[in-house]
């Protein structure tokens, strides 16, 4: 295995002094996300392809019938495995947990299990004795920086997506049976997904370091900045760049970071900071302001692109296309 | 029956060099089956898994849902088989050709694995082609499968690499799977390199099977082929003035 990716000086300088004039080294502003494309499988319901810039992650969304925990009866069972394998990039080993998976599987924990994304309860057939155990397996490709946020919206967009067998409980009392009915017997049904969290990092840079690296350059002060009025730290700290979708390499050269998981309900499901940078208050709460911003314009290409999805699978369904209203 | 009876269901597809962290990337997309493989090669090796006169293979294959379980195992076992001969190993001593092989779409029903075994090399041989690794011939894979019918009972009938709702239509009657793969050279078959045969089935059957598979997989040959050229002509693209 190829040893890690630690980036070369000359990078981490050139980045940082880039930053301190306020570019990007792919001409991006400081809170744009890279281009997003969410596609869903026609053959496959609950298979979803996310590409987030050169990042790509797969999501599989699965469902079969299994006996509930003891205590919890009344809950079906939901289950989000996020394995890198070297495909990602050669550094990760197969088999081994990387740091990196272990705080993004986390972080998804949090952000879609443990905010109610999936109602559990819904998931219930016989309370005690069967219950529909799902199960979000993401597939990260390619890594580019963003893994998270990608595999976040993939898991969500696949929740959406996804269609499990519909059933049927016959009998009474303890002779009860269930028909599970085939998705060409009986149209499959859609999962209750109460709410779509939406993951978005935020990378922190101290940009006092830039100077310090590079001789001859002229201070700050000198330095006047493009007068950007959507950027996050404007009111607050100027020596911290806030950038939004690091790519890999602004990844590995981030002095911090944090990633809030919001939905469009304008609720924030999970905050988690790391890295050793310390952040003023107000920037945080300018990140979480843009994260939901941010949740909104991915949970509308997300529907946008089941409505398509819908309207490819409905082709030549005449149940579907008949209406009895006349157009107008 | 002859070869000409037979009819391919669905047309195979490929793509390639879509990922930007592996040396060579490919896809493969028969039937409803869809298989994506990254290889990196030759890179730095474990010294524990170092081999001092030729390079270490390691294969990983993930599914696409679930746990890694035995079927697993059993693809990688049969991805080393048919890749062993064919890789030039001992050109590259001491360094490691890593191969992933993520099942995106198995294209099989619970039973089976011959879709996904076949999809798989397929796509494994792409993708070493576009990581440069030195192979020997090419390979191709295909899965055939006999199956009695209401109306010839004496005589099974075939399917070629279908698709997930044609093998649930006739899950039942299934008499024997085959998975088979070839060497070719020049678009030409020389040697046999896999054969994974389950179920009853006769002598006849099973060499008529291998007939049919040759002419296929030469016929996959040919949209390797056309896959590679598109390839390298969209790699070439800068050249153009």
């Amino acid at each position: 295995m190829p040893r890690d990716l630690t980036p070369s000086t000359l990078e981490n300088t050139f980045v940082l002094k880039a930053l301190t004039e306020r570019v990007r080294l792919d001409n991006r502003s400081f809170n744009q996300l890279r281009d997003l494309d969410v596609s869903f499988s026609s053959t496959e319901y609950g298979l979803v392809d996310v590409k987030l810039g050169r990042t790509r992650v797969i999501a599989r969304i699965s469902a079969e019938i299994t006996q509930p925990y003891p205590d919890r009866p009344y809950d079906g069972l939901f289950l989000i495995s996020t394995e890198i394998s070297p495909m990602a990039a050669p550094t990760f080993e197969a088999g081994r947990k990387s740091e990196d998976e272990l705080v993004i599987s986390r972080i998804i924990e949090k952000s879609i299990r443990r905010s109610g994304a999936l109602d559990t309860e819904a998931l219930c057939i016989i309370s005690g004795e069967k219950c529909w155990a799902v199960r979000a397996d993401v597939h990260f490709l390619d890594h580019d920086g963003g893994l998270l946020d990608a595999a976040c919206i993939a898991v969500s967009a696949g929740l959406l997506h996804f269609r499990r067998p519909d059933i049927t409980i016959e009998g009474v009392g303890s002779r009860r049976e269930v028909i599970v009915h085939p998705i060409t017997e009986r149209v499959p049904v859609p999962l209750a997904v109460l709410h779509v969290p939406v993951c978005v990092t935020f990378s922190f840079f101290d940009v006092r370091k830039a100077s310090s690296a590079v001789a001859g350059v002229p201070s700050k002060d000198e330095m006047k900045a493009e007068n950007d009025d959507d950027d996050i730290e404007e009111e607050g700290d100027s020596s911290i760049a806030v950038l939004v979708d690091a790519t890999l390499q602004e990844e590995l050269l981030r002095h911090g970071y944090m990633s809030v998981t919001a939905n469009t309900n304008r609720e924030i499901c999970q905050i988690q900071k790391g890295g050793e940078m310390p952040v003023e208050v107000g920037t945080l709460l300018s990140c979480s302001e843009a994260a939901i911003i941010v949740a909104e314009k991915v949970t509308k290409l997300i529907n946008k692109r089941l409505k398509e999805d819908e309207t490819r699978r409905n082709v030549g369904n005449l149940l579907v296309e008949s209406r009895a209203e006349n157009d107008r | 029956m002859t070869v000409q009876d037979i009819v391919r269901p669905s047309a195979a597809s490929a793509k390639t060099s879509f990922l930007y962290r592996v040396d060579g990337s490919a896809s493969w997309t028969v039937g409803t089956a869809n298989v994506i493989v990254s290889v990196s090669g030759p890179i730095e090796v474990n010294k524990r898994e170092e081999l001092p006169d030729v390079a270490t293979v390691e294969i990983v294959v993930r599914p696409g849902t679930g746990v890694t379980s035995t079927r697993e195992q059993f693809l990688q076992d049969r991805i080393r088989k048919v890749f062993a001969p064919v890789i030039v190993l001992d050109l590259h001593p001491r360094t490691l050709i890593q191969i992933v092989v993520q099942i995106v779409q198995s294209g099989d029903t619970k039973m089976l694995n011959t879709m996904t075994l076949s999809a798989s090399i397929n796509a494994t041989y792409m993708a070493l082609l576009d990581a440069g690794v030195p192979v020997r011939s090419t390979v191709s894979a295909t899965s055939i499968i006999y199956y009695k019918t209401q109306a010839q009972t004496s005589k099974a009938a075939v399917l070629i690499d279908p698709t997930r709702t044609e093998l649930e239509r006739i899950e039942k009657d299934i008499l024997s799977v085959h998975t088979v793969a070839y060497e070719l050279k020049g678009g030409k078959i020389e040697r046999l390199l896999l054969t994974e045969s389950v179920g009853s089935f006769t002598e006849d059957q099973v060499f008529e099977c291998y007939d049919s598979a040759a002419k296929i997989c030469e016929s996959t040959n040919e949209t390797m082929r056309e896959a590679v050229i598109n390839g390298v002509q969209r790699k070439s693209r800068w050249r153009e003035t």
